[in-house]
C-alpha cells in the first residue's frame, strides 16, 4: 500500500486533455497481414533458397510441414533474438528462433515425426547431430556463408564469397565485418577442435555421406515416404554444396565427395524440384 | 564667510598636482606615438618546449614598427596572439635601450617579451551525476605535445545506474548505461601575421581531430544498445560576439545490438551495422550573462547535418535552439526559449530509430518522462523526425537566498515530436505538427552548480498525446541544457 499522496486530488482536479497517438505502428510489419514470416539470409538472384545453409535448413521444414508462410530477405543476424538467422514472426507477433521455431510449427502444423518408431527417433537424433556437425564443419571449412572460405579458397572467396557480401554493407564496413566475422567462425571452430586440418575435416564429412547414404538407400526420404527434420537438415547442406560450390574452374573436394553418392545427388534435386522450384 | 582649512587647500592643490600630471604623461604618450623609433631586436624570454620558430613567426610583425605608437600596439598584438597559442600562462612586454646599437641610440629600441609556459601535463579524475546515471571519468592532456600549442587529450568514462533511477520506476535495466573513450588532437591556426594598421584581429581557430568509442545502453525508454566507433575531423572558430562556427565532418560505424526479446519491431528492424559519413556545422552565439541561470542575454544554436557521402545512411538534418532572457527588476527573471529540429530521409530510405529525435523529460518537457513524447511502439520511444518546443519560465528570488544562486521557478512548457511520412504532402505533415501539442506547466526550485543546474520541480501534463507517458508529480532534473 502506498503512502497516500495529498497532491494527487490535484492532480485528478486538472484536466488532462488527451490527443490521439502521433504514430501508430503497423500491425504487421509486411504484407499478407498476419501470415508468419520467415526472415532469411538473401539468396542469389531467382533462387528462392537461401545461400545459408542454416537458412535452407529451416526453409524446408517450414515447407516439408506445409507450414502456412512467406519468407522476406534479412542480412542482419542482429535483428534475430538469438543473433542469427532465420528467425520467424509467428503470426501472434513472437520472434521465434532454432528450436522455438520447430516447436512452432509442431503446434501449428503438426509433427513430422509423430509416426516414427523410438528406434527411428533415436535414429534421427543421431543422423540429425551428425550432419549438424561434420557436415556443418566440412562446409564452413570449405564454403563459409560467413564469408571463412576467405582465409582457405580464394578462388571461392572471389566468385562467390565476395559479389555475397560486399554489396550487403558500404565500403569500408563490409571488409571490416568480413575480417570479424571470419575470426569468430574460427574461433568458434576452434573451440571445437584443436587443430583444424582440412583432411581430417573432408575425412569426416565423408564417412557422415556415406553413413546417410547408407540410412537413405533407395527411399524417398529418410524415414520412409515422408520427410522429417533430418531431411531438412541433410538438404539444406546437400543443397549448398551441390549449387554453391559448382564452380567451373575447377572441382571443390567436399562436392566431388557428395557426387560420388548417387543416391543423395538424386536425393537433393527431388525434393528441390518438390518443394522448391516454383 | 567660510574659511578654508589649509589642509582642505592644500588637498585640492595635490589633486590638481595630479591631474596636471597625467595629461602632461597623456600628451607625452600621445605626441611621442609620432616619434620615430625602430626596433633594434625582439627578446624572448621564457620559452621551453614552445617551438621557436613558432612564436617568431607571430612576433615578427613589431618589426617592421616605424614610431613608438605602432611598438606599442603591435607588441600588445603580438602578445595576444601568443596567448591565443594556449601555452603561455603570461605575456609581458618590455621595451629597453640597446646595449650595442650602432646607429643612433635614441632611435632604436629592444622589445622583449617575457613569456611564462604554463604545465604541460593535466589529469582529472571525477565523477559526474546526470540524469539518469552516474558517471565515472578520467581526463589526461598533454598541452604543447608538439611545440606549436599542440594538444593531445584522452578521455575516458563510464556510467552507471544508480540504485534508485531519480524517482522514475526502476524498470529491469542492467547497471551499465553507458561507456565513451576518446582521443583527441587539437591545434590551434593562427594565420602568420602581417603589419597592417588597424589590424583586424582574426578569430580563434582550431582543427581538431577526434577518435572514438562509445557506447549506450538504450533500454530505459527503448530496448537495445548502440555501439559507436568512429573517426572525426573538425574545424572550430570562436568569435565571443559574432558567434562561433565548427564545421565538422564525421565518420561512424554504429552497431545497433542486443535488441530486447520483447523490443518492438520498429527498434528490431534497424539492429545491425550502419556506417554514417556525415559533413555537420554548428553555428552558436551565447550572449547570456549566465550559462546556467541567466538574467539577461540570448543565446542560438543552429545545427545543419548531412549525411550520405558514402556510408549506408542518408539524410539530411536541421536543429535550431533560442533563448532569450530578461529582467523583470528585483530578482525576477523571465526566460523564453524554443528549439525545433527536422530529419528527412534521402534517396528513398527511411529514418533510423538512432538517427531520429527524443523529445521529453525534465530538461525539455517537464512533466514527461525521458523521451517520452513522440512515436511509440510498444514500450519502445522510437523517436520521430520533426518536433518542436517552447518554454517560458519565471524565476524569482527566493526570500532569505536573494543573493544565492537559487530562484523559484514558475513554466509552461509546450512541444510535439511526430514522424515524416513522406507519402503525405507537406501541408499533412505540417498539420500533424501543430495538431497535438503536448502541454505541461509547474513550479519548483532551479538552482545553479558551477557547471550544471539541477531543478526539483512539482509538474502538472495539461495535454498529451494518447502514447506519451506523462509523469505528474515531482521531478527532478540536472543538466546543462534546459528549455
Amino acid at each position: 500500500m502506498g503512502i497516500p499522496n495529498p497532491l494527487k486530488k490535484l492532480q485528478d482536479a486538472l484536466p488532462l486533455v488527451r490527443y490521439p497517438a502521433v504514430y501508430t505502428p503497423p500491425i504487421w510489419p509486411a504484407e499478407p497481414a498476419n501470415i508468419p514470416i520467415l526472415f532469411i539470409f538473401p539468396p542469389s538472384k531467382q533462387a528462392i533458397t537461401s545461400l545459408d545453409a542454416e537458412c535452407v535448413k529451416y526453409q524446408a521444414f517450414l515447407a516439408f510441414s506445409n507450414y502456412e508462410h512467406v519468407t522476406r530477405e534479412c542480412h542482419e543476424p542482429e535483428m534475430s533474438p538469438s543473433g542469427q538467422l532465420p528467425f520467424l514472426m509467428a503470426a501472434d507477433g513472437r520472434i521465434l528462433t532454432g528450436r522455438q521455431i520447430i516447436e512452432e510449427v509442431k503446434d501449428k502444423a503438426g509433427d513430422l515425426e509423430s509416426r516414427l518408431t523410438d528406434a527411428e527417433r533415436s535414429n534421427l537424433t543421431a543422423f540429425t547431430q551428425l550432419a549438424e556437425t561434420k557436415l556443418d564443419f566440412a562446409l564452413n571449412y570449405t564454403f563459409p556463408p560467413q564469408l571463412f572460405t576467405m582465409w582457405y579458397d580464394s578462388r571461392i572467396r572471389d566468385r562467390i564469397t565476395f559479389p555475397m557480401y560486399e554489396s550487403l554493407y558500404p565500403w569500408p564496413l563490409n571488409k571490416i565485418l568480413s575480417r570479424s566475422l571470419r575470426s569468430e567462425k574460427t574461433e568458434w571452430m576452434l573451440s571445437r577442435r584443436a587443430v583444424l586440418k582440412k583432411d581430417e575435416i573432408l575425412d569426416d564429412a565423408k564417412r557422415t555421406l556415406a553413413a546417410l547414404s547408407t540410412l537413405l538407400g533407395s527411399q524417398l526420404f529418410f524415414f520412409g515416404s515422408k520427410a522429417s527434420f533430418l531431411d531438412a537438415v541433410v538438404f539444406s547442406y546437400l543443397h549448398i554444396i551441390l549449387s554453391l560450390l559448382a564452380l567451373p574452374s575447377h572441382e571443390v573436394p567436399l562436392r566431388e565427395a557428395v557426387m560420388k553418392h548417387d543416391n543423395l545427388v538424386q536425393y537433393a534435386r527431388r525434393v528441390f524440384n518438390t518443394f522448391f522450384a516454383a | 564667510m567660510e574659511q578654508i582649512p589649509p589642509s582642505a587647500a592644500s588637498g585640492t592643490d595635490a589633486i590638481f598636482e595630479i591631474q596636471r600630471e597625467s595629461r602632461r604623461l597623456k600628451d607625452l604618450v600621445t605626441n611621442s606615438q609620432e616619434r620615430a623609433l625602430h626596433v633594434n631586436s625582439i627578446r624572448i624570454e621564457g620559452v621551453e618546449h614552445t617551438r621557436r620558430s613558432v612564436v617568431e613567426a607571430l612576433v615578427k610583425p613589431i618589426l617592421e614598427s616605424q614610431n613608438l605608437g605602432d611598438i606599442v600596439a603591435e607588441s600588445r598584438e603580438a602578445c595576444q596572439r601568443l596567448g591565443r597559442l594556449g601555452v603561455f600562462r603570461d605575456v609581458g612586454v618590455t621595451l629597453d635601450t640597446p646595449t650595442d646599437s650602432f646607429g643612433a641610440s635614441g632611435e632604436l629600441v629592444d622589445v622583449v617579451l617575457t613569456v611564462k609556459e604554463g604545465p604541460r601535463f593535466y589529469a582529472r579524475t571525477g565523477a559526474d551525476f546526470s540524469n539518469y546515471d552516474t558517471t565515472t571519468n578520467v581526463t589526461t592532456k598533454i598541452s604543447n605535445a608538439l611545440g606549436a600549442g599542440e594538444c593531445l587529450e584522452a578521455n575516458a568514462s563510464y556510467a552507471v545506474q544508480p540504485s534508485v533511477a531519480l524517482n522514475e520506476s526502476a524498470a529491469a535495466f542492467t547497471s551499465e548505461t553507458g561507456s565513451y573513450f576518446q582521443v583527441l588532437c587539437s591545434k590551434p591556426l593562427i594565420p602568420t601575421p602581417t603589419f597592417k594598421r588597424p589590424n583586424r584581429a582574426d578569430p580563434d581557430a582550431r582543427i581538431e581531430f577526434a577518435a572514438y568509442s562509445t557506447n549506450r545502453n538504450m533500454l530505459l525508454h527503448m530496448s537495445h544498445e548502440e555501439q559507436a566507433k568512429g573517426l572525426a575531423a573538425r574545424y572550430k572558430t570562436a568569435d565571443p560576439y559574432y558567434g562561433s562556427h565548427e564545421f565538422a565532418y564525421d565518420v561512424a560505424w554504429r552497431h545497433l545490438h542486443n535488441v530486447a526479446q520483447d523490443g518492438s519491431w520498429s527498434v528490431r528492424q534497424d539492429a545491425g551495422h550502419t556506417l554514417k559519413s556525415a559533413i555537420s556545422h554548428i553555428y552558436s552565439r551565447d550572449h547570456r550573462n549566465d550559462p546556467m541561470l541567466p538574467t539577461a542575454g540570448s543565446y542560438v544554436r543552429t545545427r545543419e547535418e548531412l549525411s550520405g557521402l558514402g556510408g549506408d545512411v542518408k539524410f539530411v538534418k536541421g536543429e535550431a535552439e533560442g533563448q532569450w532572457a530578461f529582467s523583470l527588476g528585483n530578482g525576477f527573471t523571465l526566460a523564453t526559449s524554443i528549439r525545433g529540429g527536422l530529419v528527412l530521409p534521402l534517396l528513398g530510405q527511411r529514418t533510423r530509430v538512432n538517427d531520429r529525435f527524443l523529445f521529453g523529460g525534465p530538461n525539455s518537457i517537464r512533466g514527461f518522462r525521458q523521451s517520452g513524447i513522440g512515436p511509440m511502439d510498444k514500450k519502445d520511444a522510437i523517436g520521430g523526425d520533426a518536433y518542436w518546443g517552447a518554454g517560458l519560465s519565471l524565476f524569482t528570488p527566493l526570500p532569505y537566498l536573494v543573493d544565492k544562486p537559487m530562484k523559484g521557478h514558475f513554466f509552461v512548457n509546450s512541444g510535439t515530436l511526430v514522424p515524416i511520412n513522406t507519402g503525405d504532402t507537406v501541408q499533412q505533415n505540417a498539420q500533424r505538427l501543430i495538431a497535438s501539442p503536448s502541454v505541461s506547466a509547474g513550479l519548483g526550485l532551479a538552482v545553479r552548480f558551477s557547471i550544471l543546474r539541477l531543478e526539483m520541480n512539482y509538474c502538472l501534463p495539461l495535454a498529451a498525446g494518447m502514447t506519451d507517458r506523462i509523469k505528474p508529480g515531482f521531478q527532478f532534473g540536472i543538466g546543462i541544457s534546459y528549455m
